[in-house]
């Protein structure tokens, strides 16, 4: 493929997201505001191959330790994760212990953050099993781009990624305990709406808020305008779980389901992703998560972590002292791209707060080796630059697991930054695999 | 789908009352526009006519504020702002095909910077709505939320034109149009209302203020 030819089309697509609303919200002063997610025409390209092993280690680290965790908890009996990890985590919720949703499964959905090193090698930045969003932003701009450069598809041996929206209704489908599906959005002035009504829509699942659905006799219903109910049986859900239901977790959540949790206890509907995920892709947990693999499956663990180092061990706590300066730190209970220190930028005063904090708080953070990731040529004002670049991989699990052949790029706009997220002015490229 | 939320209801029905009253708004202007070319004064008439308070400055800052100013809530803008509000929130239901021209309508109309050829630019905004319109009744199935959006119309359109002293003609043939869509709708209405809408329309001299008051009272 000719990258330059196809940057030229990077202005058009951008108008076509543009004419189709593809935005995303952003708080800014505690005001909210909607933009344009900026779109970068040059894909990012995988080989078939290399997907190919991309999705064998992607598929290895999803579902098997939750079940364990609100179950029989055999890795924490074994001694692999220290119980404090576990049961301190903000994700961990003791209301699911001993629950088994429906089918089984926790991580319908998994949105795995990944990074090339300049070598080539791919680590894994973080999972996010609670509600990861973005799958939308590629899947509509591929439709567009199809239409702003066929030729290019002519040309070049692409699979298709429009089909997110059958995998997703297939995943909800098969955990839907009868009645229609439903995606349940906190409203308009969510960051995600978007993707919230272009998931739906596609999925020809009925979008929900607070106000239209409604727990009767054992059942979760959508209210009709005329008075009568209509069964959900999978809701998925695009709000937290701290929000889902005021009679479980937070009483003043003007936004959740009273009486939600009794009905999924008794497996009368399912919620997707299961409540309680967030004890799997919190950052600390996420050291242990090749240790699960090798635990559960008796496998090597085919992607790679980050080197990570947790400061709760005393071994760890020292390397991190000594090697602050080439560390990137993480605070545990952020996300977003929020919450992230590198370590070379700081003060020698901020340093030296930040140094006591960890000593202090052992638990609140991890710090990681920086990967210096591979750059991705952009379509920049001055014509094609290269910016840092990831890929979140999204991995769906219904009747079988499987990652979707695309995924969302993200890009840094700003030469010397590391941070990609679109809340920080990133912009997003669409993720080819190529199908020879 | 064949289920709608209360709440989408109300989306419906305002996004039908407010493209109707960008659609009608434009229209009215575009002959108000053609007297202020010679008479530039005509903008405080216009503003008498449709009842709208005259806050403007000028002819000049009447043209940029009543096209332009989303903080004016009287402007083209700001109801077409509305109407987009309500669009927004119905993507799953209209189609994203749909959506896209009222987004476009609403990007053209921001992006209106030529105030010489102000009606040219303008007449682009009433085709993307008119669009709009024709795309949700091609490729919206469901018959309900055709006829919300349709209702809101029809309603918009009496009371616009109860607020604009149109003739009994116009009138007439607005308030057939809204009966045929009260009669499809499953929404409970007031008959009464309607009827005595009716009768005032046919009232040798038509109390407008009074027939108002009757129709916002109909839903």
């Amino acid at each position: 493929m000719k990258q330059g030819e196809l940057s030229q089309y990077t202005k058009k697509t951008n108008q076509l997201l543009k004419r189709y609303g593809v935005k995303f919200g952003i708080y800014k002063n505690n005001i909210f505001h909607e933009q344009l997610f900026p779109f970068d025409c040059i894909p990012r390209i995988i080989g078939k191959d290399e997907f190919v092993y991309l999705n064998k280690g992607l598929i290895q680290r999803v579902n098997a330790f939750l079940k364990d965790i609100y179950g029989e908890k055999k890795i924490i009996k074994d001694r692999i994760i220290p119980e404090e990890f576990v049961y301190s985590s903000k994700g961990y919720l003791v209301e699911v212990e001993g629950l088994m949703p429906p089918q089984g499964i926790y991580a319908h959905i998994a949105g795995i953050d990944l990074v090339q090193a300049k070598e080539g090698t791919w680590y894994v930045l973080e999972e996010n099993l609670r509600i990861p969003s973005g799958a939308s932003y590629p899947m509509i701009a591929r439709t567009l781009c199809r239409r702003a450069s066929p030729m290019t598809y002519v040309q070049n041996h692409v699979e298709d990624n429009r089909d997110y929206a059958v995998l997703l209704k297939e995943t909800m489908d098969y955990v839907n305990t009868g009645g229609i599906n439903a995606v349940f959005t906190p409203g308009r002035m969510n960051a995600a709406y978007f993707e919230h009504a272009y998931l739906a829509e596609k999925t020809g699942a009925v979008l929900v808020g607070p106000k239209d659905i409604v727990v009767n006799e054992d059942y979760l219903y959508f209210k009709n305008y005329t008075g009568s109910l209509e069964k959900i049986g999978a809701l998925y859900r695009r709000i937290s779980d701290e929000y889902l239901d005021p009679m479980t977790f937070m009483e003043d959540s003007l936004i959740g389901i009273p009486h939600l949790m009794e009905i999924y206890r008794k497996g009368n509907v399912a919620i997707v992703n299961a409540p309680g995920n967030g004890v799997a892709d919190d950052k600390g947990i996420y050291y242990f998560v090749p240790k699960m693999v090798e635990y559960y499956f008796h496998e090597t663990p085919i992607l790679q972590n980050a080197p990570t180092y947790l400061p709760y061990y005393d071994e760890d706590l020292k390397f991190v002292l000594e090697n602050f300066d080439r560390l990137v730190i993480k605070d545990v209970s952020e996300a977003g791209g929020y919450g992230v220190f590198f370590g070379n930028t700081l003060s020698r005063d901020e340093k030296e707060v930040f140094l006591e904090t960890i000593r202090t708080e052992r638990r609140r953070f991890i710090a990681q080796e920086v990967i210096d990731f591979k750059d991705l040529q952009i379509q920049d004002e001055d014509g094609i630059v290269e910016r840092k670049a990831d890929l979140r991989a999204f991995v769906l699990t219904g009747k079988t697991t499987r990652t979707w052949k695309s995924g969302l790029t993200r890009f840094s706009r700003n030469p010397d930054s590391f941070i990609v997220n679109s809340s920080q002015g990133g912009g997003f490229k669409d993720t080819w695999i190529l199908s020879r | 789908m064949d289920i709608i939320s209360l709440d989408k209801v109300n989306n419906l029905l305002w996004l039908g009352r407010y493209s109707e009253r960008v659609y009608v708004t434009i229209r009215e202007f575009f002959a108000g526009y053609d007297q202020m070319i010679e008479h530039h004064d005509f903008y405080i008439q216009y503003c008498r006519n449709f009842q709208i308070p005259n806050i403007y400055r000028n002819f000049d800052d009447f043209i940029y504020r009543y096209i332009k100013d989303a903080t004016d809530e009287n402007s083209i803008i700001s109801n077409l702002d509305r109407a987009y509000d309500n669009c927004m929130v119905l993507r799953n239901d209209l189609g994203s095909e749909t959506m896209s021209y009222m987004e476009v309508a609403v990007n053209n109309l921001e992006a209106i910077q030529d105030f010489d050829s102000l009606i040219m630019e303008m007449q682009d905004v009433v085709d993307y709505i008119l669009a709009f319109l024709a795309c949700l009744d091609d490729n919206v199935q469901n018959y309900e939320i055709r006829n919300i959006v349709k209702l809101g119309k029809r309603l918009e359109r009496l009371d616009i034109y109860l607020r604009l002293r149109k003739d009994r003609e116009d009138l007439t043939k607005a308030c057939i149009m809204l009966d045929h869509r009260l009669k499809k709708s499953n929404l409970p209405y007031n008959r009464e209302n309607f009827i005595t809408v009716r009768k005032l329309i046919e009232e040798p001299e038509i109390d407008y203020v009074k027939a108002i008051f009757f129709v916002e009272n109909i839903l």
